[in-house]
C-alpha cells in the first residue's frame, strides 16, 4: 500500500531538508540584505557609470558617461568638507563621551544610596528620539535662550554666544548635543564591564598594597581594555551616520558648515534632486563605510 | 592573634567568637569542611571583610582599623587571582610597583624570589599559557617578595593535581622554614594540615574546636568532630552506655568494654552515663579467635586488601567498624571474627555535649 | 561565601561629580518639560522662564485637537495623523522584523549558515550609512510606485532593522543549550519544529526585549520617512517639524508633541534596560 503524504507533511520534508534549510531561515533576510545593500550598491554603480538622473528622462535612454559623474564627486569641495566635518564633530564627540561614560562607570562601581534611580536619571537622554533633542537644543541654544541666559549668571556678564548660527560655535553645539545624547550608552557598557570584572584579582591588588588609583590603572583598565575598543568602535561607527541632529538643530548651516556626510548626500540627492549624482555620493560613502568597518568589526566578532 | 573574632552574615554566623594566637614563624593551619567559616577568618585578618565584632593583633598592634592595603599581609587567594593582563614579572613586581621602588631594585628582587620559587624561566610568560603549578608559584611569589608580617594561603593546593599536591606540600614547608615567615593556612584537606602545620586550629560551623600541635589534634582530640575530622581511615564511633557494675564499663550493646582505669574521670566528666566510644581503626586489634575476656565477636562485612595495609570492616552489634590490620590477617565477608579494643587508645565521648573525656 | 564587605563609598568628590552629571543630564528634560507648559507669551522671553507660573495644558490640548490658534493665524498641527501612523508603520515594521529576524537567527545560530562570512555581512548593513541605502530605494520605490505608501515605509522600516533583530535574537538563541532541541528531535521532532517548539518558548523575554528593541528604532526614525513619504503618511519625527508658522515656532505645542511622542519610548527602555547592552554591541557584551 502507498502511502500518500499529505501536503503538512510534504512541507515538513521540504522543510527539513537541509539543502532547503538555508532558503527557508535566511532566505528572507538575504532578501532584505538584498535591498539594503546589494541592490543600492548595484544600482548606485549603474548610475555612477550612466549618469542618468532618475525622473528626468526614462533610464534606456541615458548616456553612458563612464563614471565621470562617479569622479566628479572627488572633486567635489563640499563633499570634502562634509567629510572633514563629519569626522571633526565625531571625533570628540565620541570622546567626550568615552570619558563621562567611564567616569560615570567607575561611579557606579561604589555603593551609594539611591542608585538605581540615578542610573536611570542617567540613562534617559538615550531614549530620547533624535528629532526631540534636536529640537529641544534648537531652543536651548538660542542667542537669547537658556543656555546663554545661565552663563551670563554665571560669568557676570551679557553672554550671547551664536551657537547655531557661526560656524565653530554651531559644531560645538553639535558635539554637546551628542555628547548628551550618547553618554549614557557608553555608559552602559562601561558599567557592563566594570561590573564583570572578577573580583579576586581586585582584592588581590589591595592586600598587595594599591592604592585605588592604582588599581585602576593597573588593574582594571587593563581588563577593560576590550570593551573599551568595541564601545568605541560601535559609537564610532554609528555617530559617522549623524544626520538627525544637525539637519533639526541647523539645517546643514550656516550655509552648509555642518553637513555631515549624510546630509550631504541627503541634499544633493533629495533636496536638489540630482538623483543621480547623489547616488555617486551614496556610493563612495558606502564605500568609505565598508573600508572602515571591515577592520574595525573584527574585535566586536572575535567576542562572540 | 585574633581575638574573638565574630562575623555575623545577617543571621548567619560565620565566625563565632574565634580566639586563636599565632606564634611568629609558625605555620597555623585553618582546619575545617567548606563553609566552616575558615575563609571568611582569612580575609578577616586580610582586611577584606570587616568583622561583626572582635579584635585582630599583630604582634600586639590592633589592626581592626587598618584597610588591607596597610596591613602588610600576603594573600594567596585559591583561584590564585593573577592579574591576567601582565605576565609573571609584572604579576610578582606588582606589590613593589605600587609602593614605588626603582625599577632596578625591583627587577633584582623579583630575581631572587623567581629564583626561590624556580619560576625563573617563566617570568615572560603570560597567565593563559601557565599550568597550574606556575600560576600557583607565581602567586605565593607575588605575595613573599612585598615581605608580609603574615602569609595567608586559602587553598592554595586543591587545583592541583595529586601527584603536585604531595611535591608542593613539601616544598612550601621547607620554603617556610627557610625564609621563615609566619605563615596561616586555609585547608580541608586533614592530611596537608597534619603534615605541614605546626599548630591546627580546627573548625566547624564557625566554631574553634581545638587549637593544637598535628599530634594532640590525633591523640588528644578535644571534641568527637574533632576525633572523626582527622585520620584516615577515619575513627569509628559507637554508642554505649557506662555502667558501674565491676569497676566500670561500656556497654555497647554486643559486648562490654572495661574502662575501669578511666572510671573516675568518666563520672566526674562526663554529663550522663550516655558516651560514645570512639576507636581509631588501627586501635583495634583482630582476631581469627577469642584471645582473652575483652574479645568481642564480630561478623566480617568486608575486606579490603590495601598493599601494605588491608582494610577490615566488621560490624560490631549494629555498627560498622573499620579496622586495619597487617595483610597477615585475611578474612572474607560472613566469617565471624574477634576484635578487642586497645583500652589505652580508646576516646570516650560524651554523647551529650560531644567533647572527649578520655 | 564571602563578599567584600568593605565595599568603597562614594566620596564627596564622587558626590559632587554625580551632582553636576545629574544635573546637565536632566536640565533638557527640564526643559522640554517646561517649556510645553508655557503659555504663548513666555516662550521666546529673555530672561527665560524657566518655572511658568502657569501650566498651559491648553498646549497638550491642542495638538490633539488642532485648534486654531488666532493669534498666529494658524492651527497647531493635529498629531493623531502622525500618532497613528507612527504607530502602525512601527508595530508592522517590528513585526516583520523580528519575523525575519528569528528565522535568521535560527540560520546563524543553530546551523551556521553562511559561515563566517555572513555575519559579517550582517554587521555591515547595520553599520552602512542609511543615507546610502535610502537614495536608492527611493528610486526603487518610485518606479514600483511605493512612495508615501504604508507598505513601502514598513518595508523599509523591516528591512533597516533586520540586522539588530537578528542578531539580538540569535545571542539569545545561543543561550539555549543545543541538547534540548536534539532531546526533542530524538522523540520525533523535526528540526525545524525542535526549534519554534522547544527553543522559541524559551527565549520568549529575548523576544520582547528585542521587539521592543526594534519598537524603538522606528518609532525614532527619521531619515527613513523624510525621504520615502511625501505627506500622505506622516510619522512623528517628521511631522515635528512642521510647528513652524508665518509668525514663528510653536514652541509650546511642539515641545508637548515631543513630551507625549517621548513616552512610549522611555516606558520600554526602562522595560528592557537590561538587555540594552546586548542590543547595542552586537551581543558582544552581555550584562
Amino acid at each position: 500500500m502507498r502511502t500518500t503524504r499529505n501536503w503538512r507533511q510534504k512541507l515538513s520534508d521540504f522543510i527539513d531538508n537541509p539543502k532547503n534549510r538555508f532558503l527557508i531561515l535566511l532566505g528572507p533576510i538575504h532578501v532584505v540584505l538584498f535591498l539594503v545593500l546589494l541592490f543600492p550598491f548595484l544600482l548606485m554603480i549603474f548610475l555612477s557609470l550612466s549618469g542618468w538622473e532618475p525622473g528626468k528622462i526614462a533610464w534606456w535612454l541615458a548616456q553612458f558617461n563612464y563614471g565621470t559623474g562617479f569622479l566628479k564627486v572627488f572633486g567635489d569641495a563640499r563633499f570634502i568638507w562634509s567629510l572633514a566635518r563629519t569626522f571633526l564633530i565625531v571625533a570628540p564627540a565620541v570622546g567626550l563621551e568615552f570619558v563621562f561614560g567611564l567616569i560615570g562607570a567607575l561611579l557606579f562601581s561604589k555603593a551609594f544610596r539611591g542608585k538605581k534611580l540615578i542610573a536611570t536619571l542617567f540613562l534617559m537622554p538615550m531614549f530620547f528620539m533624535p528629532v526631540v533633542v534636536g529640537y529641544n537644543f534648537w531652543m536651548i541654544f538660542q542667542p537669547r535662550g537658556p543656555l546663554n541666559y545661565i552663563l551670563s549668571l554665571m560669568l557676570g556678564g551679557a553672554v550671547e554666544i551664536p551657537w547655531l548660527s557661526e560656524r565653530s560655535a554651531a559644531i560645538a553645539a553639535l558635539i554637546i548635543s551628542d555628547v548628551w545624547q550618547w553618554t549614557p550608552f557608553m555608559f552602559l557598557i562601561m558599567t557592563a564591564g566594570v561590573l564583570s570584572l572578577p573580583e579576586n584579582p581586585i582584592m588581590a591588588a589591595k592586600v598587595l598594597g594599591a592604592s585605588d588609583w592604582q588599581i585602576f590603572r593597573y588593574v582594571k583598565l587593563p581588563m577593560l581594555k576590550n570593551i573599551i575598543v568595541i564601545a568605541l568602535i560601535i559609537r564610532f561607527m554609528e555617530a559617522l551616520k549623524l544626520f538627525d541632529l544637525p539637519f533639526i538643530m541647523t539645517g546643514g548651516g550656516p550655509g552648509f558648515h555642518t553637513e555631515t556626510l549624510s546630509i550631504y548626500a541627503f541634499v544633493v540627492a533629495i533636496v536638489s534632486g540630482r538623483l543621480g549624482y547623489g547616488s555617486s555620493v551614496a556610493l563612495i560613502l558606502l564605500i568609505l563605510f565598508l573600508l572602515i568597518i571591515t577592520p574595525a568589526i573584527r574585535p566586536i566578532l572575535r567576542r562572540r | 592573634m585574633l581575638d574573638k573574632l565574630r562575623k555575623e552574615f545577617g543571621r548567619l554566623v560565620a565566625v563565632n567568637d574565634l580566639s586563636v594566637e599565632v606564634e611568629d614563624k609558625s605555620l597555623v593551619s585553618f582546619l575545617g569542611p567548606s563553609g566552616c567559616g575558615k575563609t571568611t577568618t582569612l580575609r578577616m585578618i586580610a582586611g577584606l571583610i570587616r568583622p561583626t565584632s572582635g579584635s585582630i593583633y599583630f604582634n600586639d598592634t590592633l589592626v581592626n582599623e587598618l584597610k588591607p592595603q596597610e596591613r602588610k599581609v600576603g594573600l594567596v587567594f585559591q583561584d590564585y587571582a593573577i592579574f591576567p593582563t601582565m605576565n609573571a614579572f609584572g604579576n610578582i613586581a606588582f606589590g613593589l610597583k605600587v609602593r614605588g621602588i626603582p625599577k632596578n631594585e625591583i627587577r633584582s628582587r623579583v630575581m631572587e624570589i623567581a629564583e626561590l620559587l624556580h619560576i625563573k624561566d617563566i617570568l615572560e610568560v603570560t597567565p593563559g599559557r601557565m599550568t597550574q603549578s606556575e600560576l600557583q608559584r607565581v602567586a605565593v611569589a607575588r605575595t613573599l617578595i612585598t615581605n608580609p608580617s603574615v602569609l595567608l594561603l586559602d587553598e592554595p593546593l586543591s587545583n592541583l593535581d595529586a601527584a603536585f599536591r604531595v611535591r608542593m606540600r613539601a616544598e612550601l614547608k621547607r620554603l617556610q622554614r627557610e625564609i621563615a615567615q609566619t605563615v596561616i593556612y586555609v585547608t580541608h584537606d586533614q592530611i596537608e594540615a597534619m603534615s605541614m602545620s605546626d599548630k591546627i586550629a580546627v573548625m566547624n560551623y564557625g566554631i574553634l574546636h581545638q587549637y593544637d600541635t598535628p599530634y594532640e589534634i590525633y591523640n588528644r582530640p578535644k571534641t568527637r568532630f574533632v576525633a572523626g575530622f582527622i585520620g584516615s581511615p577515619p575513627m569509628n564511633f559507637i554508642e554505649g552506655t557506662f555502667l558501674e557494675d565491676n569497676g566500670g564499663f561500656l556497654d555497647i550493646g554486643v559486648s562490654r568494654i572495661n574502662v575501669s582505669k578511666y572510671a573516675n574521670t568518666i563520672r566526674k566528666e562526663s554529663s550522663s552515663p550516655e558516651v560514645t566510644v570512639g576507636a581509631r581503626p588501627e586501635d583495634i586489634r583482630v582476631f581469627h579467635k577469642e584471645e582473652s575476656k575483652d574479645s568481642i565477636e564480630v561478623n566480617v562485612e568486608a575486606y579490603e586488601p590495601m598493599g601494605d595495609e588491608a582494610v577490615v570492616d566488621v560490624s560490631v552489634g549494629g555498627t560498622l567498624v573499620r579496622i586495619t590490620t597487617p595483610t597477615t590477617f585475611s578474612a572474607t565477608p560472613g566469617e565471624k571474627k574477634y576484635v578487642e579494643f586497645d583500652t589505652d587508645k580508646i576516646h570516650i565521648i560524651d554523647r551529650k555535649t560531644e567533647k572527649v573525656i578520655v | 561565601m564571602s563578599e567584600e564587605v568593605l565595599e568603597e563609598k562614594l566620596g564627596i568628590s564622587g558626590w559632587i561629580v554625580l551632582v553636576i552629571g545629574l544635573i546637565l543630564t536632566l536640565f533638557p528634560v527640564f526643559w522640554i518639560i517646561s517649556t510645553s507648559i508655557k503659555p504663548m507669551g513666555q516662550w521666546l522671553t529673555y530672561p527665560p522662564v524657566f518655572i511658568p507660573e502657569t501650566i498651559a495644558v491648553e498646549n497638550y490640548v491642542n495638538i490633539f485637537t488642532g485648534a486654531a490658534l488666532l493669534t498666529t493665524f494658524a492651527n497647531v498641527p493635529m498629531i493623531t495623523d502622525s500618532i497613528v501612523d507612527s504607530a502602525i508603520c512601527s508595530v508592522f515594521g517590528t513585526l516583520f522584523s523580528i519575523a525575519i529576524g528569528v528565522l535568521a537567527a535560527f540560520g546563524v545560530s543553530r546551523h551556521r549558515l553562511g559561515g563566517e562570512f555572513f555575519p559579517v555581512f550582517l554587521l555591515a548593513a547595520r553599520m552602512a550609512p542609511p543615507i546610502a541605502a535610502v537614495i536608492p530605494l527611493l528610486i526603487l520605490y518610485s518606479v514600483i510606485g511605493l512612495v508615501d505608501t504604508y507598505i513601502g515605509l514598513i518595508l523599509a522600516y523591516a528591512c533597516f532593522t533586520s540586522p539588530y533583530s537578528t542578531w539580538m535574537i540569535a545571542s539569545f538563541i545561543d543561550e539555549v543549550p543545543i541538547e534540548l532541541e536534539q532531546s526533542a528531535q530524538v522523540d520525533g521532532l523535526s528540526t525545524i519544529e525542535s526549534h519554534f517548539k522547544v527553543t522559541l518558548p524559551l527565549i520568549k523575554g529575548g523576544l520582547v526585549a528585542t521587539s521592543l528593541f526594534v519598537f524603538i528604532l522606528n518609532w525614532s526614525e527619521f531619515l527613513l520617512a523624510l525621504a520615502l513619504t511625501h505627506g500622505d503618511i506622516i510619522t512623528i519625527p517628521v511631522q515635528i517639524r512642521s510647528f513652524t508658522v508665518y509668525s514663528g515656532i510653536l514652541y509650546g505645542p511642539q515641545s508637548a508633541f515631543g513630551v507625549v511622542a517621548i513616552i512610549p519610548l522611555i516606558i520600554f527602555s526602562l522595560i528592557i534596560q537590561k538587555h540594552l547592552v546586548r542590543g547595542l554591541t552586537f551581543g558582544a557584551v552581555k550584562r
